[in-house]
């Protein structure tokens, strides 16, 4: 636990409020300096932009690095969502280990025979004989078990309860926060927004096929175009719509 | 690389996916994605902490896979039809929720309860995709198969 905090808590406490004191004390006139300060200030809480940037960039770099498949967030909700053909699609994997080109070779023949006849394989029949030599076993492109997804998704909760604790902000409430009991109350409309916005996100990011980990992170980082105008479309999106709802709000 | 010492693949899948999974979480609650009204200042461009964070992971990243991912084939995110609707509907859930697909876990670890109904609305979501995809969508949205 104490490496643990040393590691994790450590920096973000050294770091909390080390450039808005030294760009408070400057107290210049330099007003383009002022502005980043106050628009990327530190928070009292939560990491640094930089520290962000390189936990998520290692992330992201090292997840294709060791699972050589680019970090993805929503495919693993598809996966989940579709794990009865997940669970066929294993269990005829699961066949198909078991082909080899002899035996294929084999079965094809008993069906031709069975179609048209001994006479029509008789010619044919010599060069099947090389086959056995080079035997090549069939096999599945390998791909995660679709329960590695639930893993998945669950230990990313661990990592917030773990991460929260360590912040000092884990707390069981029932609403949003603040803004959120602002913008959209307590009552059961709040539900309503959460779940109307739920099915936005899952049907959104399965339309684009990709999410802030998928296209923003892991796509955008290798020049994709997709996933350049997917993150230019959903970061449009919700600052419009973010800034239309503290419009309409009062 | 893998994990050699784990033979078995499912179980070496499970351990991957785990670890990184906690790393995820951790950092995306750390940086305060997981927060409504920290994502919801960041959208009002009040707050532009969490925007400047999420771009430098992405030129990190960047950096990162022009070092080590050079020769190497990775699946590619060509532009289809899908990438502008959809994007768009993701970006209004995200900005109504403050929520994304994994960052709703992060939300449910933090003790915000909420999270479990934007997680099922996920979950409707993705099952309102599966039965619309092959009878009015039909396009292939390139989505990284792991």
């Amino acid at each position: 636990m104490t490496l643990f905090t040393m590691l994790f808590c450590f920096p973000s406490v050294v770091l909390a409020d080390s450039t808005p004191a030294v760009l408070a004390d400057l107290n210049t006139s330099d007003s383009l300096s002022d502005l980043f300060a106050s628009l990327v200030g530190n928070s009292p809480v939560y990491w640094s932009w930089w520290l962000g940037a390189i936990a998520l960039g290692v992330l992201t770099v090292s997840f294709w690095w060791f699972i050589r498949v680019p970090m993805v967030g929503s495919s693993s909700w598809q996966r989940i969502v579709d794990w009865r053909e997940e669970h066929k699609r294993h269990l005829a994997e699961k066949d198909l280990h078991n082909v080899t080109q002899t035996n294929l070779m084999k079965v094809m023949m008993a069906e031709t025979i069975a179609q048209f006849g001994e006479a029509s394989v008789a010619q044919s029949g010599q060069s099947m004989g090389s086959a056995g030599r080079h035997e090549t076993k069939f096999e599945a492109v390998k791909r995660a078990p679709w329960q590695a997804h639930i893993t998945f998704l669950v230990m990313i909760g661990v990592g917030g309860l773990l991460a929260s604790i360590s912040l000092g902000t884990f707390d069981v409430r029932f609403d949003m926060g603040s803004d959120f009991v602002r913008l959209f109350g307590d009552g059961w409309a709040a539900w309503l927004v959460l779940f109307v916005g739920g099915i936005c996100i899952g049907l959104g990011t399965r339309m684009a096929g990709g999410c802030t980990i998928g296209h923003g992170l892991s796509g955008l980082s290798r020049f994709q175009v997709g996933s350049l105008i997917g993150t230019g479309s959903f970061m449009m999106a919700a600052v419009l719509v973010s800034i239309l709802l503290e419009r309409l709000v009062p | 690389m893998k994990i050699y010492f784990i033979r078995n693949s499912t179980l070496r899948y499970h351990v991957l996916l785990g670890v990184f999974g906690f790393l995820l979480g951790f950092a995306l609650y750390c940086i305060g994605f997981a927060d409504f009204g920290e994502v919801h200042r960041m959208f009002i461009l009040d707050d532009l902490r969490m925007l400047l964070s999420f771009m430098g992971a992405v030129m990190l990243a960047a950096i990162g896979f022009l070092i080590v991912g050079r020769g190497h084939k990775i699946q590619a995110k060509p532009f289809h039809k899908g990438i502008i609707p959809g994007s768009s509907l993701f970006g209004l859930g995200w900005a109504i929720t403050g929520a994304c697909p994994a960052i709703a876990m992060a939300q449910l670890g933090g003790g915000s309860m909420p999270a479990i109904i934007t997680a099922l609305g996920i979950l409707a979501g993705v099952w309102i995709f599966r039965k619309l995809q092959p009878r009015y969508f039909r396009w292939d949205t390139g989505s990284c198969d792991i």
